[in-house]
């Protein structure tokens, strides 16, 4: 069976089957995938070995966006003295990453978007085209924070919404669906670990998804959010209000697998030689807009936590980036010490212009989780 | 794939001292084959580098076809800037560019021009106005006014003499607060407007300076008159990247970098954060 064979069919692979096929790839590749930390919290990142792979992880809190626009890259090195040299470094290492959610995947496809835009974002790229993408669907939420159905974020993966294989949980086995040539070229690596999946499988997985939906409560009402930001219905002091919570210690963005700001600086300590670097920054941050001259258009709290929302919930950004600038991973849920993460501000617009069912009005607080 | 984030290394070929913190530099790419293909218009940025320090988006001073280089006008504001201050000729700096739009003068022909520039708001403007001269005939009547703090701040000495003296456009100037030197009006660039006799149905106004100073200029420009697709002014943020993806100076669905830095009214006044 070689690669050309595999690509668009149904295979199943035994779940013992797994770490082996992991292992086979692991030869030629970095492979970052679920497992446990030394404390038992789940992690996704490099394995050092296949029988670490821990598929029944609930959520790494880092998403994998991170091996590939890493908190902080060289974009050069300089070298002056007789001749200025610029030298650019790009990080070619090939990457699997292996068992990632849905929800990673759509964030890594929106990065890729919004990075390949324009002007393409060459570190990004090279890193990314040297990824290889195996999802794993959630029969079920992960976590009490997730809420990806209302976001377009998954449980599930269709074909052509960016992995190269998605595996689906079965009895004992796994569901494998080939999206790409480079999806099948890792079957074909260990062939002997797979067979055709039958109608008994696949009618297992439909039973599966028919009842993803009660299993996933659609909470969060990210829909409604995006059409009370974008036709600007959200009262100034409700801004003001949830901007007021915010103590801008940026986890939010830090944790976003859509957010994609950064800084750069110069790193030299004669200025003969030294490097340009980037590194992670965000727009809820007081000085992120703020000019050398100390002149700071965006001054106010309020409008930077606007801004943040403004960019993931309005219409004119879906326009731009194709789709809500959130996924639903409720990453941000899990960091906000202050309960103004992406749920809790769509729970408060979900109460605007509704009056509380009893009590004074002071009593209605906003909900915290969805 | 082309590196956006690589500048082109550049030679400093001149230093002229404008002002007491304010310097222009004539810089001209290392690589003969980009100083020969290299184009821009007016209204556009480079990103300057000095390596060690940093980069800053810095807007083109001189007019588009110079070929034999490019000319900025650095304030010595933030460390990268004071850092340029301390170059020579002859020392390398990093360019990446051109980027952003321009401003839209191709299509101002047969109109008048009216061009309000304040403090270190005239250079890209300067730009702008070599690029009219270039083809003065094909504009009708021109009006500079600028504006400074002081007469200490003016830049462009020789030049704001050679425009006053061509007898085809007119030049007015202000300073905030005058001195013993100074014989000319006092008061805000805005004071210039009373002697300004300008049809706003014919003219189109291009502003640049202190943001302060743009929400002022555009009021009085409304009040005259002007229609908001017929005032164009620059919108200031810290562009950090240049291409759109840091994020930095993005304002409402606008990247300043990419969608601008020059927008009509039109199109400022319907952003979350107008001057």
């Amino acid at each position: 069976m070689d690669a050309s064979t595999i690509a668009g069919r149904v295979q199943v692979i035994q779940k013992d089957a797994v770490p082996p096929w992991v292992a086979a790839m692991m030869a030629q590749a970095s492979v970052i995938g679920p497992h446990q930390d030394p404390d038992g919290d789940p992690q996704l990142s490099s394995l050092s070995s296949a029988d670490e792979l821990d598929l029944a992880y609930t959520h790494d809190l880092l998403p994998p966006t991170r091996h590939l626009l890493p908190p902080t890259e060289v974009l050069f090195r300089f070298q002056g003295g007789d001749g200025l040299r610029l030298i650019p470094e790009y990080d070619e290492r090939r990457r699997i990453f292996f068992g990632i959610r849905s929800c990673d995947v759509k964030g890594i496809r929106y990065q890729e978007q919004f990075f390949r835009r324009d002007f393409p974002d060459i570190y990004f790229l090279t890193r990314l085209e040297n990824a290889t993408l195996v999802s794993l669907a959630c029969p079920a939420p992960p976590l009490p924070t997730c809420f990806c159905p209302c976001c377009d974020g998954g449980p599930v993966l269709k074909p052509g919404e960016g992995h190269d294989i998605q595996l689906t949980p079965l009895q004992g086995r796994y569901l494998v669906e080939v999206d790409s040539e480079t999806g099948a070229s890792l079957v074909a690596r260990a062939p002997e670990l797979f067979r055709d999946a039958t109608s008994a499988d696949l009618a297992e997985r439909e039973e599966m998804l028919s009842e993803i939906d009660q299993r996933f409560s659609t909470t969060a009402y990210l829909s409604r959010g995006i059409s009370k930001v974008t036709n600007d219905a959200v009262p100034e002091e409700v801004w003001e209000e949830l901007a007021e919570r915010c103590i801008h210690c940026g986890g939010c963005a830090y944790l976003c697998p859509f957010c994609t700001c950064f800084t750069v600086s110069d790193r030299s300590r004669d200025g003969q030689q030294g490097e340009r670097f980037r590194r992670w920054d965000h727009c809820i941050l007081a000085g992120f807009t703020r000019e050398a001259s100390g002149h700071n258009p965006r001054d106010r709290k309020c409008e930077q936590f606007k801004r943040r929302f403004f960019h993931k919930l309005s219409y004119q950004y879906m326009q731009r980036e194709g789709r809500p600038g959130c996924v639903g991973c409720g990453r941000c849920l899990t960091t906000c010490m202050t309960a103004v993460d992406m749920a809790a501000v769509l729970m408060r617009f979900r109460e605007l212009g509704r009056k509380p069912k009893w009590g004074p009005p002071w009593a209605a607080k906003p909900k915290t989780s969805p | 794939m082309e590196n956006i984030y690589l500048p082109h290394l550049t030679q400093i070929a001149e230093v002229r001292r404008e002002t007491a913190d304010t310097q222009t530099f004539v810089l001209r790419f290392g690589d003969p084959e980009i100083r020969r293909s290299f184009r821009f218009t007016p209204g556009q940025f480079v990103e300057v580098s000095v390596f060690g320090v940093g980069e800053v988006p810095i807007g083109f001073a001189s007019g588009p076809s110079q070929g034999n280089g490019f000319e900025i006008t650095v304030k010595a504001m933030g460390s990268v800037t004071r850092a340029l201050h301390r170059l020579q000729p002859g020392n390398w700096v990093g360019v990446r560019g051109p980027f952003g739009n321009s401003f839209p003068y191709e299509e101002a022909k047969g109109q008048d021009i009216l061009i309000v520039g304040g403090g270190i708001g005239l250079p890209p403007l300067r730009s702008l106005i070599e690029a009219i001269l270039q083809q003065r005939d094909a504009f009708g009547a021109i009006t500079i006014l600028y504006g400074t703090r002081t007469p200490q701040d003016r830049v462009y000495k020789p030049e704001l003499d050679r425009w006053r003296g061509r007898g085809d456009l007119l030049l007015l100037e202000t300073v905030d607060v005058g001195d013993d030197t100074w014989t000319g009006p006092v008061g805000v660039v805005t004071t210039l407007f009373r002697q300004v006799t300008a049809d706003p149905s014919r003219t189109i106004a291009y502003t640049c300076g202190p943001p302060v100073m743009i929400k002022f200029v555009i009021q009085d420009l409304l009040k005259m008159g002007f229609a908001e697709d017929r005032i164009v002014s620059t919108l200031e943020r810290y562009m950090k990247c240049g291409v759109g993806k840091c994020g930095h100076c993005a304002i409402g669905p606008k990247y300043v970098c990419v969608d601008g830095p020059v927008f009509t009214y039109k199109q400022i006044k319907g952003l979350p954060e107008p001057p």
